[in-house]
């Protein structure tokens, strides 16, 4: 995907187009993106600023790439590839968000939108929208909600100082956004949280019933170990009406 | 000197070159007047055997009007002059001006086997009035996580001044180079290109405790030292104390975290030695993918 230097290229530029192409050659990107870049210090070759866009593609770098591969066609008005990177630049725009979800428990599991995806750490590439993102292991839990828009690049850290323990993590779709406690008769229910439960069935109201419309009901097995609660109420926040649910359970099991 | 003659007037074809001949190409016709005189000066500097000479002529041409014909013969000269680095980035120079060259093959062949052309790194360590120094002798040498070294193998006097040591063939670029012996570590980075002979003196502190040694070729993959985890400790170039048996390494990367290494951690005063390298540039917002190399480097008694 490299196009050639000019004899329009000083001798200067020439030794740094030179120097960015063996380094390209050798996967050095950075290397050959620094090198580019000073072949372009006094004048901007076509050729140039589409080797650099390459790179940044290649880089995982896509906005700066959309950006480079727009000077390219500004200063080749008339380049035979014209259609080509116009299209290029197009399915660059398109590119999904990716997330990364890592943090200091290294035998935490991740889950995307109630589902579980593997264990820590995750780079996962999700749909444009509202997502939920659970890390949790023996002694910890962290619950994010994001919106992602494409070309976006995020990082989810969580931290061992911040140490959660309990039976039943109790998390949420991104709909459902809030945080905090309630009250039922004989037990007091944390969310998004990990709460501390004997075994056995469960009916609770979250907050107050103009949130859900329903009491959310989950049974806890007997025994070892900790049990996913995972209310579905889909993943655009909306608070115009109370919110239809499901809930999902799943018991965790944690890598070694 | 003939073949070269004849070459002067065909401008574009060029032979595969033989490591001594010389092969230029022909007077460009767009030079202008002075890189033209320059041009023709170099080449009978070129042809008196005046390689150096001949170069800064070429140079000096090509300073004032670029052409693909004196990239070549800067080229040319360089090879000749065992200058590899700079030969190979003055071939370049003329595929990217010259990308339809007739010759491109050829050229593009003749750089593959210039970049691999190994060098040589003469492992070697201070001077024994040094406490630092090691006695490479009892030593494990690795390099980029390959054992080249080990304990028993003499070591040897050093080439020109280089100090007594162990030279090992190697291919051009940047190289980690790690000592282990039953009771030290040291390390150093050390950098060589095409054909080079390169000395590359490592130290270490007189005594290093630790069952387990990491090493990686990037600065900002860390292992966290598990007894101080609390602590958050993190170091690259590390030998520390693991129980023996089945383990688990945590690396970072950068602030990424990264996948855990299974390992198994020998008893008695063996050394578990991990070494984890990328090739994937340090702006990806993720740990970057590695390739683990282990070893297990066993001490007599």
């Amino acid at each position: 995907m490299r196009k050639s230097a000019s004899l329009e290229f000083s001798a200067e530029a020439l030794g740094e187009f030179a120097e960015a192409m063996m380094a390209d050659k050798a996967g050095d990107l950075e290397k050959a993106h620094d090198h580019y870049r000073r072949s372009s210090d006094d004048v901007k070759q076509p050729s140039t600023l589409y080797n650099m866009a390459d790179v940044e593609r290649r880089m995982e770098r896509y906005k700066d790439a959309i950006e480079t591969y727009g000077k390219y066609l500004d200063a080749a008005p008339d380049a035979a590839d014209r259609a080509d990177v116009e299209k290029l630049i197009e399915a660059l725009k398109q590119t999904p968000p990716i997330v990364t979800v890592d943090g200091d428990d290294a035998r935490a599991i991740v889950f995307l939108d109630g589902v579980l995806v593997g264990p820590s750490p995750q780079t996962i590439q999700i749909t444009p929208g509202w997502h939920a993102i659970d890390r949790i292991g023996p002694t910890s839990f962290e619950h994010d909600t994001l919106e992602a828009k494409p070309l976006e690049m995020r990082h989810l850290q969580s931290s061992s100082r911040k140490e959660e323990v309990g039976n039943v993590v109790f998390t949420a779709s991104s709909g459902l956004q809030m945080s905090g406690s309630w009250k039922d008769a004989d037990r007091a229910w944390r969310f998004p949280h990990r709460n501390e439960v004997p075994a056995g069935r469960y009916e609770t109201v979250a907050f107050n019933e103009k949130y859900l419309c329903n009491s959310i009901v989950f049974d806890v097995p007997k025994g070892d170990g900790v049990f996913y609660v995972y209310i579905d109420a889909g993943q655009k926040p909306d608070r115009s009406a109370c919110m239809p649910f499901t809930v999902k359970t799943k018991k965790l099991v944690f890598p070694p | 000197m003939m073949r070269a003659l004849l070459l002067l007037v065909a401008v574009t074809r060029i032979a595969a070159a033989e490591p001594d001949d010389a092969v230029r190409k022909g007077t460009p016709d767009k030079f202008v007047k002075a890189a033209g005189e320059a041009f023709r000066a170099a080449v009978a500097a070129d042809k008196a055997g005046d390689l150096r000479d001949a170069l800064g002529l070429y140079q000096k041409a090509f300073a004032i009007s670029p052409h693909p014909s004196t990239a070549y013969n800067i080229a040319d000269v360089q090879r000749r002059l065992n200058q590899l680095p700079a030969a190979l980035k003055s071939y370049e120079i003329y595929l990217a001006i010259a990308p339809a060259a007739a010759d491109r093959i050829q050229v593009e062949a003749l750089i593959d086997k210039l970049d691999k052309t190994p060098g040589m790194l003469w492992v070697s360590t201070a001077a024994a009035s040094d406490p630092q120094a090691i006695d490479l002798t009892d030593a494990f040498i690795l390099i980029d996580g390959e054992i080249k070294k080990q304990p028993g193998v003499e070591i040897h006097a050093g080439p020109y001044s280089y100090r007594e040591g162990f030279g090992v063939d190697i291919r051009s670029g940047e190289h980690v180079v790690d000592v282990v012996t039953a009771v030290s570590f040291g390390s150093a980075t050390c950098k060589l290109g095409p054909g080079e002979n390169r000395e590359c003196s490592v130290r270490a502190p007189p005594r290093t405790d630790g069952s387990v040694v990491f090493n990686s070729n990037e600065r900002s993959v860390e292992v966290r030292i598990p007894a101080k985890a609390k602590s958050r400790n993190e170091a690259r170039e590390v030998r520390f104390v693991l129980p023996g048996g089945k383990q688990r390494l945590e690396l970072r990367d950068r602030s990424f975290e990264c996948p855990t290494i299974p390992i198994e951690v020998p008893k008695g005063g063996d050394v578990a030695y991990v070494y984890a390298s990328t090739t994937e540039h340090d702006r990806l917002e993720r740990c970057r993918s590695m390739k683990l190399v282990q070893h297990k480097l066993h001490f007599a008694p």
